[in-house]
């Protein structure tokens, strides 16, 4: 999608609706900036249950 | 003062693990950019697809990969008026996340909702947006309709199950393995199959008394035309992406049946 004013239309109502609970987002596993590589390889061969993020 | 930032660098397109690690020195910040510091870079399969070289878009080479994050504003370019220091905000910005600071355009940042971690607001925008796009504005649900999520415990499908909840829709969730079987339970889908070792086809015919309504497909290859297969009268097949790595070719015969209709979703988040 290239618009922008609705791509921030949507993501408005995305967070209002987190913002009020009505979405509940995942708390995803954590791992190390070191680990972006191998992170990325682990969603590549399907390996990840859930979400992945890297805490710097 | 942060002088020295740390940042993850794929200088040639290949593995996902030749990306290095680097340290070096911050750039004075440009008058029209806010500076935010990384509290969560969130990591999406599309990440991998830019290292590899497998993505619609190449970047020009060396580039920073990561394209969501969340964290706090630490400085202020001059002419930015809206944000200050402490303030804290979230971003997609298809590169450049997998690092420890990061420059943006106001227009880029979004605030975070207090009630969300740095590592949820880090990874909900592509994915929450990608399934709000699909079942508000692709096509039109209903309380009560079945929806089949293929890729469940994945990051699509994972979102897809909670708008799916919230839009009180009734939900299959398909994934591979019990692990990711039992994910998806915990995060309240109805019934799940294992559509390695299940046949999806005919249990979604169980499950909902005669078809699917929508089925969402972020994965392609051969489970594409199961979950088509799977529609009841006037089923939905939301196309989202190929994370199988095949791209399945589809029976028009299929969509004709039962009326069914198959929907192409392209929420672009690419820079
Ligand atoms: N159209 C759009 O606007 C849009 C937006 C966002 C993402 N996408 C695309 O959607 C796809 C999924 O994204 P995502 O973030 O949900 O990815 P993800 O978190 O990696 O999940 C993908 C799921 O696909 C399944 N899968 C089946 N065969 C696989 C294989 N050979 N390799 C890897 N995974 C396999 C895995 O579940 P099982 O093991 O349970 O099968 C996995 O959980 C990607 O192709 C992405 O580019 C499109």
């Amino acid at each position: 999608m290239t618009n922008p004013t609705a791509n921030t239309e949507l993501m408005t109502e995305v967070l209002r609706s987190a913002a009020e609970g009505v979405l509940n987002p995942i708390e995803p596993e954590s791992r190390p900036l070191e680990a972006a590589g191998e992170a990325m390889r682990d969603l590549l061969d399907r390996r990840v249950a859930g979400k992945l993020c890297l805490v710097p | 003062m942060v002088t020295r930032m740390r940042a993850v660098v794929c200088r040639e397109l290949g593995p996902p693990e030749s990306v290095t690690l680097v340290e070096r020195d911050l750039p004075e910040l440009a008058d029209d950019r806010v500076r935010v510091r990384v509290g969560a870079a969130g990591v999406n399969y599309v990440d991998g697809l830019f290292v590899q070289g497998r993505y619609q878009i190449r970047p020009e080479l060396p580039f920073v990969p990561g394209s969501e994050l969340a964290g706090t504003v630490i400085e202020v370019g001059g002419a930015v008026t809206g944000w200050a220091p402490g303030d804290r905000a979230m971003a997609s910005v298809g590169l450049g996340a997998f690092a420890g600071e990061i420059d943006l355009h106001p227009a880029q940042l979004t605030a975070v909702p207090d009630n969300l971690t740095d590592t949820q607001a880090a990874t909900l925008g592509q994915s929450y947006a990608t399934a709000w796009f699909s079942l508000t504005r692709r096509t039109q649900v209903h309380p009560g309709e079945w929806i089949l999520v293929l890729g469940a415990a994945g990051g699509v499908g994972l979102a897809t199950l909670d708008v799916a909840r919230a839009l009180e829709l009734n939900t299959i969730a398909a994934a591979s393995g019990p692990d990711k079987l039992e994910l998806c339970i915990r995060r309240g889908a109805h019934e799940v199959i294992d559509y390695v070792t299940d046949d999806l086809k005919s249990r979604v015919r169980e499950l909902t008394g005669g078809g699917a309504d929508i089925a969402v497909d972020p994965v392609g290859g051969g489970h594409t035309q199961a979950a088509l297969r799977s529609l009841g009268d006037f089923g939905r097949l939301l196309v989202i992406g190929f994370a199988s790595g095949d791209i399945p070719d589809i029976p028009t015969n299929q969509v004709l049946l039962r009326n069914r209709s198959v929907l192409g979703v392209d929420w672009g988040s690419g820079p």
